[in-house]
């Protein structure tokens, strides 16, 4: 894989880690993922049954979910600005710090492309670190999606492709915890009148 | 592609257009009619191949692709499966009518049946496993699209809790297996030691155990059979956990073969404990489809024992009698098919006419719906295991096959032979107990319900799929012979034995059951003229010049009691009498009476607080953020990355 | 041989087996010291009934009425089963030991339910008994067979009834144990004290008696056959497989006659000495039975 590709999915990763605006930051994820889908077309390349697949995984990743995420956007309006828990400059610093750790101790998984694999865990690492750090609901969401894009990474670095059954198994998993979110998303709006999950903290016990 | 993989195909499209009809028509009987032509056509394919055609599409593979084949045990338990869902689904027409989204049930049992055949014609790992789950979760729909109250909507999720728990075991034995390729390779596990093939056989037993309802395992099944739709419990009983043993008989004599001697011992003691236990609390039960639940786990242990004898005679190099006891058992999984489906949805037909299950509250049907009522006492005959029925040549060659057993040289084996064939003969008699309590409560005697003397006989194509049944359970028992062969020749090491239409193994003073059923027949007649020239004068019961009051009747717990007493150490029955005074009289007595379930009471109810206990201190974990648990993700994966890095892992 | 074996299967099974019952009764009122009846007794029964007009009560269904039928028709076929003197025709149907277990469910089946079809207390008690009791007996049944099958390794009561033939097979212990264990099986079938006691109609002590009353005429007649050829066939099978037989056929002809009385005598001494048991002691008795096959069967397996 090219490295001007890889180092567009980390950065674009880094990007929904520090943007403001809920809409903003749907479009990179869905930008990540068509830079990623564009680079399996690219690998699937001579083989029509995986470019069929890659190319409706990419249709999927980057346009129907960003689209299902869009629409629950404009469904939930947020009332008031949802503070950050953090600030900008000590989201980049963590963040920083947590993926240089993961890709610093990621053992050689034998893919034949190093950098790959270290994006790859770079993105995962960096996807729960947007669950963990950012506050509104639909971000979370954005947050599981970079992760996903981190292990889609590695499958499509898989030399050969990995078996239909897993990445069609993957996308519909994707899918269902898309939608499910979605609809709880709107559902939490719905309750707390905003989609701030730090409220729902008051609902245990 | 030949003709028989057009067949197959064939029906499969039925099958599956079938399924998705509901979705564009009100009309159930034309997706009902198609489901049941493309079953039909999938299970003729399957007997073909079963008795000597080709094989049908791929052999097993370890790697993931899908795959689809038909050799002869998938061809059997495809067979099966249509022998029993045929009648199941057109007894389901009449049943449907006017219920509650009839649509999706009728939707659901397609897509049931589409599970049931994908778990044995899947050649792959994932294919297995993906029709294994949906196999589970479409009854669990199915029974809570049909009522949704409190009580079932527990029994669902028991149901689904207690299978997907002992799940975890077939994911496991099947991913192991798949892992170490010996799902095409059987020779491949023997190159790693017997410690993993004893792990892989433990977590089969535990995974498909569950799913069979084997005794200690089978608390679910009590449960949700009950409480589905008449149709699906019959195919639930009848073939679901039939499809679990499908995968226990996969493992133990294909993929993992040969099984150590300790495995036998285990299947042995697991069948011995389901067929009694099964039995004595399916004779304390006053529901009848929670009798006939009980029932299941007893005829599932049964097949275990079989199964178990297989084993222990390969152990001993016996391999003709190996085979012998492989084919008993799989006789006996037909014919516990054939006449559970039949008892299952006949009393789906007296809960429609009398409007109650509840044994002691129904009574004398036989006279209002001679058909139906007929066609239960054939199924009750042959699941008592009486002659000459098709219960009883299963249960006598399993009876044989331990008797062998018992007769071998070994000691321990002998011994336990000894004992397995002690307990299948007091199973078959607590068997008679049992379904003789349930043919005079149900069929005979005085009707202890209004609704009883109103009750009209089923519809004719019900009476027709249940008259078939019953005449299935006559056939099979007159002619098991013509299926030994090919059942002996699915066994690991295939034994031929020239037989008839009767059972003559040698060893035996065999069971010529075409001559048994036509002695019975004609000696009955015969007698019959003899005793009929005589007039009878119809007179009131006389029973020793007592009046004969309702409310002294006799019910279910009053015929089981000398029993009850006998075995009072086993049942440990509770009862309780509440005597309500006013002003020093006697206002009013209560009494009640139960019969715990020993294995909830002393075995799950324990495992169920200590869960809970552990669930509470591993509560101080929750915060309710989802930001913790992501932290907490975050945290895991970055240990495993630094312990993978220094070398801790991996 | 094997003709005249035959002959003596069925005639001897149809029409010797009143005599069973007959002679015990005999003996045994002469042991209390009474006149009694004759041992034909059984016989004049019969004929009574035979004549009579059948009752019909009623609500019942067509169950009820075949039931006699379908209890006698299952004890004529067992008749042909049993060998006689070691020798058996070869019937169509076989000489298999657990068909025969089978047939006796069959006949226990149909009176069973057809006390249901009555409705009557007194019926179902003694059938609810009798299924209690048989859930022990067949256990001990099955083991008694398998320990008499050990030598041959076969179910086939021929090949079974010529192992026990000479002295060879009395120096196992296992044979002893087999004996004692059957003679707790032949107690119970044949509705003998201390389990069952065949002379009173009392609903405390009754159990095979229960399900007969409410039957009359031939259907009385047909059910009181029954009960004296399963005396007939248990007590035959005992001979055959778990008493002394000598030689050839003429010898052993006359050890299974010997062996037959031997036993009637012996049952009625006990019905005379001993007084019945509480019903719910007599499965403990047929348990205990298990236990000493058991050791029989480990005994043999050890040596």
């Amino acid at each position: 894989m090219s490295p001007a590709a890889i180092t567009a999915l980390v950065v674009l990763g880094f990007a929904v880690m520090l943007v403001r605006r809920r809409s903003l930051a749907t479009l990179l994820v869905s930008a990540q993922a068509m830079v990623l889908g564009i680079a399996a077309l690219s690998l699937a390349r001579g083989r029509p049954a995986d470019f069929l697949v890659a190319a409706i995984i990419l249709l999927v990743r980057a346009v129907a979910l960003p689209a299902l995420l869009t629409f629950t956007r404009r469904r939930t309006p947020e009332p008031y600005l949802v503070i950050p828990a953090t600030t900008v400059l000590v989201r980049l610093v963590l963040a920083a710090t947590v993926v240089l750790i993961a890709a610093a101790s990621i053992p050689p998984l034998g893919l034949g492309d190093r950098p790959a694999e270290h994006a790859a865990v770079a993105l995962l690492s960096l996807g729960i670190a947007i669950v963990i750090m950012r506050r509104p609901a639909l971000l979370q969401v954005l947050g599981i999606l970079v992760a996903e894009n981190g292990i889609y990474l590695l499958a499509i670095s898989v030399p050969g492709g990995l078996p239909f059954v897993i990445e069609l198994g993957v996308l519909f998993d994707l899918v269902l915890v898309v939608t499910v979110a979605a609809a709880f998303t709107h559902k939490i709006h719905g309750e707390v009148g905003s989609g701030d999950t730090d409220l729902l903290r008051a609902l245990r016990d | 592609m030949s003709v028989l993989e057009s067949i197959a195909l064939l029906g499969a499209t039925l099958l599956v257009v079938g399924t998705v009809f509901p979705a564009i028509s009100r009309n159930p009987t034309v997706a009902l009619t198609l489901q049941a032509a493309g079953i039909a056509l999938i299970g003729s394919g399957g007997a073909l191949v079963l008795f000597g055609a080709p094989l049908i599409g791929a052999e097993f593979r370890s790697s993931l692709d899908p795959a689809l084949g038909i050799d002869g045990l998938t061809g059997f338990f495809l067979a099966t499966l249509a022998l029993v869902a045929v009648p199941a689904l057109i007894f389901s027409r009449d049943y449907l009518a006017g219920v509650k989204r009839s649509r999706a049930l009728v939707a659901l049992c397609g897509l049931f049946l589409i599970s049931l055949v994908g778990v044995v014609v899947a050649r792959d790992p994932s294919l297995f496993l993906a029709s294994w789950e949906l196999m589970t979760l479409v009854p669990a729909t199915a029974i809570l699209v049909r009522r949704s109250d409190a009580t079932v909507r527990r029994a669902v999720y028991v149901y689904l809790a207690v299978t997907h728990l002992g799940g975890v075991g077939v994911w496991i034995c099947v991913l192991a297996l798949a892992h170490y390729g010996a799902l095409d390779n059987p020779a491949a596990l023997a190159a790693h030691g017997s410690a993993l093939q004893a792990f892989i056989i433990a977590a089969a037993i535990v995974g498909f155990g569950t799913k069979a309802g084997l005794m200690p395992l089978h608390s679910w099944l009590p449960r949700a059979h009950p409480v589905a739709p008449s149709h699906i419990s019959a195919l639930m009983s009848g073939v679901m956990i039939k499809v679990a043993l499908y995968g226990l008989i996969r493992v133990l004599f294909e993929w993992a073969a040969p099984p150590p001697l300790w495995v036998g011992f285990v299947i042995l003691g697991l069948g011995l404990l389901s067929s009694l236990g099964g039995v004595l609390y399916a004779l304390m039960q006053r529901d009848l489809k929670r009798l006939l639940a009980f029932s299941s786990i007893e005829n599932v242990g049964i097949v275990a024992l079989g199964l178990g004898a297989s084993i222990l005679f390969s152990s001993q190099g016996d391999t003709t009698w190996a085979a012998i006891a492989f084919a008993a058992a799989l006789l006996h999984i037909v014919n516990h098919a054939v006449f559970k489906t039949l008892l299952f949805l006949v009393a789906g037909a007296f809960e429609r006419a009398a409007g109650s299950l509840d044994l002691d509250q129904i009574g004398g049907l036989l006279r209002r719906m001679p058909w139906t009522g007929g066609a239960f006492l054939v199924g009750s005959m042959a699941i008592a295991g009486v002659p000459p029925l098709n219960g009883f040549a299963s249960e006598w060659l399993t009876l044989q096959a331990l008797i062998h057993v018992a007769l071998g040289p070994s000691l321990g084996i002998g011994v336990a032979g000894a004992v397995g064939a002690a307990a299948l003969a007091a199973t078959a008699a607590l068997a008679v107990f049992c379904f003789v309590k349930v043919v005079g409560l149900v069929l005979l005697g005085p009707a202890r319900r209004v609704e009883v003397e109103t009750a009209v006989e089923a519809p004719p194509a019900t009476r027709g799929a249940l008259v078939f049944l019953a005449g299935c359970c006559v056939a099979l028992g007159a002619i098991p012979g013509l299926l030994i062969p090919s059942l002996m020749e699915l066994a690991p090491q295939p034994r031929t034995l020239a037989n008839g239409p009767g059972l003559a193994i040698p060893g035996t003073g065999s069971l010529p059951s075409p001559w048994l059923l036509f002695g019975l027949l004609a000696l009955t007649g015969l007698l019959w003229r003899l005793r009929g020239s005589k007039r009878s004068a119809p007179v009131p019961s006389w029973a020793c010049g007592q009046r004969i009051e309702p409310s002294l009747s006799w019910r279910s717990a009053g015929f089981t009691k000398p029993l009850r007493l006998t075995l009072e150490a086993v049942f440990r029955p509770q009862r309780e009498i509440v005597a309500i005074r006013e002003h020093g009289q006697l206002q009013s007595l209560r009494y009640r009476s139960e019969i715990p379930h020993l294995f909830d009471t002393l075995l799950y109810r324990p495992i169920q607080r200590g869960a809970l206990r552990g669930a509470l201190i591993a509560r101080r974990l929750q915060s309710g953020s989802v930001r913790a648990y992501a932290a907490y993700l975050l945290a895991l994966l970055l240990a495993l990355l630094v312990l993978a890095r220094i070398g801790a892992i991996g | 041989m094997n003709a005249l074996a035959g002959a003596i299967q069925l005639i001897g099974g149809l029409a010797l087996a009143p005599l069973l019952p007959g002679s015990i009764q005999a003996l045994k009122a002469r042991l209390q010291g009474r006149r009694g009846p004759s041992p034909l007794q059984p016989y004049r029964e019969l004929r009574r009934l035979w004549g009579k007009s059948l009752v019909d009560p009623q609500p019942t269904t067509l169950l009820y009425r075949l039931a006699p039928c379908l209890v006698a028709a299952a004890m004529i076929l067992s008749l042909f089963l049993v060998p006689i003197a070691g020798l058996s025709p070869n019937w169509p149907l076989g000489n298999d030991a657990i068909v025969l277990v089978g047939l006796f469910a069959f006949a226990r089946f149909a009176l069973a339910a057809s006390s249901w079809d009555t409705g009557s207390g007194f019926g179902l008690m003694g059938s609810s008994r009798d299924l209690t009791l048989s859930v022990f007996a067949e256990a001990l049944l099955v083991l008694a067979l398998i320990l008499a099958a050990l030598p041959v390794g076969s179910t086939d009561l021929v090949a079974m009834s010529s192992a026990a033939n000479g002295s060879a097979a009395w120096s196992q212990p296992a044979h002893w144990c087999a004996a004692g264990a059957f003679g707790l099986v032949v107690l119970f079938e044949t509705g003998r004290q201390p389990i069952d006691n065949p002379d009173t109609h009392l609903e405390l002590t009754m159990i095979h008696e229960g399900p007969l009353l409410e039957y009359a005429g031939r259907d009385l007649a047909l059910l009181q056959w029954s009960a004296a050829a399963r005396h007939w066939i248990i007590l035959v099978l005992a001979a055959e497989l778990y008493l002394p037989h000598w030689g050839g056929f003429g010898a052993r002809l006359a050890c299974l006659v010997g062996g037959v009385a031997l036993i009637c005598v012996t049952l009625a001494f006990t019905e005379t000495a001993q007084a019945k048991m509480r019903i719910l002691r007599a499965p403990a008795l047929l348990a205990g039975g298990c236990l000493l096959a058991l050791v029989g069967l480990i005994s043999w397996l050890v040596s």
